[in-house]
């Protein structure tokens, strides 16, 4: 199964250490509670179980593939209209 | 001077050069040549048909100039206006429009309505892209109606007027298959549509849709306009091929995201994360490792990226690749090693230590403090004597619970019981030496402080197993031996507290050794050796591993029958009293039992959740999805069939509500495949056996089926097809 890599749902990026997992736990719960957004809490629950609960670990080293955040800003792809080049070359739709 | 006399070629040869269709040759020697024995009606008919087959295989394949110069040729020998009219449709081609104004003016009286129709509208057209828009309604009469409508359409989208363009184009309905697809497709290239590209299409449309230049004529414009399309399709394609990669759909080529994606962390980011899915989803592990590899120095900053190695490296037989995977583990460890839990590392330093680098995995394991690993899967059972430190480290290591380490000490079982297993072949002398050693062990044991209750299970085993293998030993010369197994079993009853009802046999029969003082032999054990298998390697030298086997020896968990029972009993409630019925034991069932039982199971499940109305859309999906079963995958696809035709018997609703639902969660793009084919065609057959009704669904997989094998044309297919085709042919399904 994919799921989200449990340091990015912690927010932990750069130098952090394994200490700060659980201070990072504590920050994401307060602020998304059980009750105010119950997916986010239990994407990070599950997230702190995967960096700090053994058993969970193995398991998720069996089952899991853990993926990576990554938010490109990309153009549209471009549309150009190409009927414009329909003026350009001869070509008709029939047999002659 | 006498003109040379030209050499002679045979009539034979010649004839034989173009019944090989090489018209080029033919000409070539009729210009050398005098043809032997040929006469001049024949040679002017060869001729003839010769340039005329060059004219329009030339023209098809694009090469406007080349046909026109085989045109210009034949028109030197025959100027029928049966050939001029191809001069004139080839000076439009080459948008020369001004000359085919002029060359069509004695075409366009042609007394031969065919060629005067021929030659009026491709003369309109000629005005028309000469910017002259001006037609003449007589000449619009003597055309057909669907010509008349291109004509006018095409007009007015010259002009501008789009919609209108369109009006006619609508109108215009030829009666040719073909030409009706043609006007569907400069529709869509008007209004600027997606449309599926296909061959019959003329070659300026396909090229315009989906950038595929095959055939379209070498013309200057063409030549212009075919830079512009071709950069911007392949721009598109790079980006759909990114986008595909974002919205986690499949793995592309590494090239395109270095090429595509400048900023190195998002890059290196969507690196890693195509190899995920060409693990996951192609399952490609060794393309997966060859990726990895070579960027490796990109991939050492993700801190999920060792775990994401050692997955790969788990899934395949691989030893070459054992030296870089170190030196990338040793640089990882280097820049993560704070951020990793104490059992990660384990779990990477059980990794390391299977590896075929013994010696360098050992200095990496000890430079991060890994020692424990290293005692629990090599110092133990090679220990000679027990000094403090050892000491020291067994009651550190027993003390503080961790599942690895636990996992880890299987080690010793497997060659504990490997030495009851081969007993009769292993020299008195080698036993001595391992009883000796067991000692050790048993010291260590004995002299530890109170270990974590977690370990309970683990000790007597280790301890069970040791009393099974004593019993090979003479009671009276190894008396200490036995006595002190006894006494340390003893201090572990005590310290855990344990029922002596509950000790296994191999224990109860060590104390019956005790009492009776003498060895008691018994039948060999015949338990599975996974963890041996991997130990006696470790202990062999180090040779290579199987690290797939240790993590699946990790999960021996397995559901019974019972289990199932209670399981689906749990469901069942839950749909009845309106709960959630998904949880996470459904997860464990696809490990415990074989497709057939878990088909019947969901199908089970299926009818329960239909009779309590707790069935949707998404019900199929979220039980499949919660089982982490996709029932297409090769592993699943024949057992599917088989079960839900088994099913069928006890109840045909639900089995075809399920097979729908299988049929509808496979993705696009396996669509067009053999196997889903057969899946469809037994969607069929069953619904038809069974004399359900012919819904829209039962029309849908039958039109795709045929839709699918008409395009494709499987061979595996071809007797499956005529019989499907036999069977609703007279049904007035199509």
């Amino acid at each position: 199964m994919i799921k989200r890599s449990p340091y990015e749902i912690l927010g932990l990026e750069g130098d952090f250490e394994f200490k700060d997992i659980k201070k990072a736990y504590r920050k994401a719960i307060r602020e998304n509670s059980p009750d105010t957004n119950p997916k986010q809490f239990a994407l990070i629950s599950d997230a702190y179980d995967a960096l700090t609960n053994e058993e969970y670990f193995i398991q998720g080293v069996e089952n899991d593939k853990f993926i990576l955040d990554v938010s490109i800003e990309r153009e549209e792809n471009q549309k150009t209209n190409n009927s414009k080049y329909l003026k350009d070359i001869f070509e008709v739709p029939f047999k002659i | 001077m006498a003109k040379k006399k030209k050499k002679k070629f045979q009539k034979k040869q010649l004839l034989s050069l173009f019944h090989n269709e090489n018209y080029q040759k033919v000409i070539s020697k009729i210009k050398q040549f005098e043809i032997d024995g040929m006469s001049d009606k024949e040679l002017y008919q060869i001729q003839i048909t010769s340039y005329e087959k060059l004219a329009n295989a030339n023209f098809k394949l694009g090469d406007i100039n080349r046909a026109m110069r085989d045109m210009e040729s034949l028109l030197t020998i025959d100027s029928s206006e049966e050939y001029k009219i191809i001069k004139l449709k080839y000076l439009c081609y080459m948008e020369y429009f001004k000359d085919a104004i002029i060359f069509a003016q004695d075409l366009i009286n042609s007394k031969n309505s065919k060629i005067k129709k021929e030659a009026l509208f491709l003369y309109i057209l000629a005005n028309i892209y000469s910017g002259n828009y001006d037609i003449e309604e007589k000449f619009l009469k003597l055309l057909p109606i669907a010509r008349v409508n291109y004509i006018l359409g095409f007009k007015e989208f010259l002009e501008g007027n789009i919609e209108e363009a369109l009006l006619y184009l609508d109108k215009c309905n030829p009666r040719v298959k073909i030409e009706k697809k043609n006007i569907e497709a400069i529709k869509s290239i008007i209004l600027n549509q997606e449309t599926t590209s296909s061959e019959i299409l003329k070659p300026l449309y396909r090229f315009l849709i989906n950038g595929d230049d095959t055939n379209l004529q070498n013309t200057k414009n063409s030549r212009i306009i075919k830079k512009d399309i071709l950069t911007q399709f392949y721009k598109n394609k790079k980006s759909s091929e990114i986008e595909k990669l974002i919205s986690l759909k499949s793995s592309i080529p590494i090239e395109t995201i270095v090429e595509e994606i400048k900023d190195k962390e998002k890059q290196t980011k969507l690196i890693y994360n195509n190899i995920v899915l060409l693990v996951d989803k192609q399952k490609n592990y060794h393309k997966a490792l060859e990726l990895f590899i070579k960027n490796k120095n990109q991939l050492v900053q993700i801190v999920e990226s060792a775990v994401l190695l050692i997955q790969i490296k788990s899934l395949l037989d691989d030893t070459k690749s054992d030296k870089i995977v170190l030196n990338f583990l040793s640089n990882y460890l280097k820049l993560h090693y704070k951020k990793l839990s104490p059992f990660q590392l384990d779990f990477i330093f059980v990794f390391l230590i299977q590896s075929s680098q013994i010696n360098t995995s050992i200095r990496i394991i000890k430079e991060y403090n890994g020692e424990d690993i290293l005692f629990i899967l090599k110092d133990l059972i090679e220990i000679t004597e027990v000094e403090p430190q050892i000491q020291e480290r067994f009651n550190r290591i027993i003390k503080r619970y961790s599942f690895i380490k636990d996992k880890t000490f299987e080690a010793i079982l497997g060659v504990i019981d490997s030495f009851n297993e081969n007993i009769s072949i292993i020299k008195s002398k080698e036993i001595e030496l391992f009883a000796k050693q067991l000692s050790k062990i048993l010291t260590l044991f004995q002299n530890c402080q109170k270990p974590h209750k977690k370990y309970q299970p683990k000790i007597f085993k280790i301890l069970s197993s040791i009393s099974s293998f004593i019993q090979n030993l003479d009671f009276a010369t190894n008396r200490d031996l036995y006595i002190q197994l006894s006494e340390t079993i003893n201090r572990f009853i005590e310290i855990f507290n344990i029922d002596r009802e509950d000790l296994s046999k191999d224990i109860k029969i060590l104390f019956i050794s005790l009492e009776k003082e003498k060895s008691i032999k018994k039948e060999k054990k015949t338990d599975d050796e996974t963890m041996f298998d991997i130990f006696k390697q470790i202990v062999n030298d180090y040779d290579e591993d199987d690290f797939d086997d240790m993590l699946n020896s990790f999960d021996e968990d397995y559901l019974d029958d019972n289990d199932l029972a209670r399981i689906k009993k749990d469901f069942i409630e839950a749909l009845k009293n309106n709960q959630t019925p998904f949880n996470n034991e459904l997860e464990d069932i696809e490990d415990s039992f074989n497709n057939p039982i878990i088909f019947e199971f969901i199908l089970d499940l299926v009818g329960k959740a239909i009779e309590f109305d707790r069935y949707d859309d998404s019900f199929t999906q979220t039980l499949l999805d919660n089982m982490y079963i996709e029932p297409q995958d090769n592993y699943y696809r024949e057992d599917l069939i088989m079960a839900i035709k088994k099913y069928a018997k006890k109840d045909i609703k639900i089995a075809i509500i399920f097979f729908y639902d299988c049929i509808t969660l496979v993705p696009t793009n396996q669509r067009e495949t053999v196997w889903y084919l057969k899946w469809l065609e037994a969607y069929l057959y069953l619904v038809d056996d069974y004399a359900q009704p012919r819904d829209k669904a039962f029309k849908g997989c039958l039109n795709h089926f045929i839709k699918v094998q008409q395009k494709k044309r499987f061979k595996t297919l071809n007797d499956k097809f005529k019989k499907l085709i036999n069977r609703f042919k007279d049904k007035g399904l199509f």
